[in-house]
């Protein structure tokens, strides 16, 4: 908002400091002005929120949809409203050798995973945590007891001497990576079914 | 679901669900659909596949479901019989517990 510059006086050190004056005035004025223009709720919607989209501005974010949660972006710049939660599954031929499989197409970071490993016509079963450097699973080791182990996250025993395990080596953009140690002739396709929580 | 196959003997290597859609609508989905079929190559070559003897595609739940039946381990009368006798070893060692053994492990 530009106030206008008064008249003339005939002190011309009195007219450079109104001069000065009214031009710090409307540059005041300039900024509420801006700021309401941005804060205006007029035509938002319940439940959008303000915030700064970058440093010292401010935007909208506009409501998520029923029961989505509010989460950092990727780049942890600005909020979004997701999910955060995926269901998924991947088979793996557990004959093969000891190596890493990444695990793509979850829609975003995963944070925690939970996983249940089995192979198909077998008693061969686990079910595991992992948070991409703790790894905790429960197996049918074939002993008295069900077995448990704070290592591996997938555990796929097949007889003494013969299993294959995993840990969560790598959490990405994207999904995980699961890295595989085979001992053994370990055989048989696993089928992994996995929650991973943002 | 994509699939990982060895093309020589059609046997599905690996298997993943999802990756066709991100629920990014700014993330192009047929690009993202490419890239995660690119997962599943870049694992093949990492186990020491040739990216000329594999085939990575993605498939129906009907042709998955042929597909993983496929995988099976062959259900013989050996092979169903080494299961039961796991089975029934369990139950066995179970059984021979006797309360004084079993109560200090499950009171521990």
């Amino acid at each position: 908002m530009q106030i206008p510059y008064p008249p003339k006086t005939d002190n011309p050190l009195l007219d450079v400091w109104l001069e000065q004056l009214v031009a710090e005035l409307s540059n005041i004025l300039a900024t509420p002005t801006e700021l309401n223009a941005v804060t205006d709720p007029t035509g938002r919607a319940q439940g959008d929120m303000l915030y700064a989209s970058a440093a010292n501005t401010l935007a909208w974010l506009a409501k998520g949809a029923a029961n989505l949660k509010l989460f950092m972006n990727a780049g942890a710049t600005v909020p979004e409203w997701a999910a955060g939660i995926k269901i998924g599954v991947t088979g793996y031929d557990t004959a093969t050798a000891t190596g890493t499989q990444a695990v793509t197409g979850v829609g975003f970071k995963p944070s925690h995973l939970i996983l249940f490993a089995q192979v198909a016509s077998t008693v061969e079963i686990s079910w595991g945590f992992s948070n991409g450097t703790s790894d905790h699973c429960v197996l049918n080791d074939l002993s008295t007891f069900f077995g448990r182990d704070s290592s591996y996250c997938i555990f796929l025993y097949q007889e003494p001497g013969i299993y294959t395990r995993a840990t969560i080596s790598a959490l990405g953009a994207d999904g995980f990576t699961i890295s595989w140690t085979k001992v053994g002739a370990k055989v048989g396709t696993a089928t992994i079914y996995y929650m991973a929580f943002r | 679901m994509r699939v990982f196959l060895n093309k020589s003997t059609g046997r599905m290597i690996e298997s993943q669900s999802g990756g066709e859609t991100h629920p990014d609508p700014e993330i192009d989905d047929e690009e993202y659909a490419a890239m995660n079929l690119n997962t599943l190559l870049q694992n093949a070559i990492g186990w020491g596949y040739k990216a000329e003897d594999i085939e990575v595609k993605f498939v129906t739940n009907e042709e998955f479901a042929v597909l993983m039946e496929a995988t099976r381990l062959p259900p013989t009368e050996e092979r169903i019989y080494e299961e039961k006798i796991k089975l029934r070893m369990r139950e066995l060692a179970i059984e021979s517990l006797k309360v004084d053994e079993i109560l200090p492990v499950v009171l521990k």
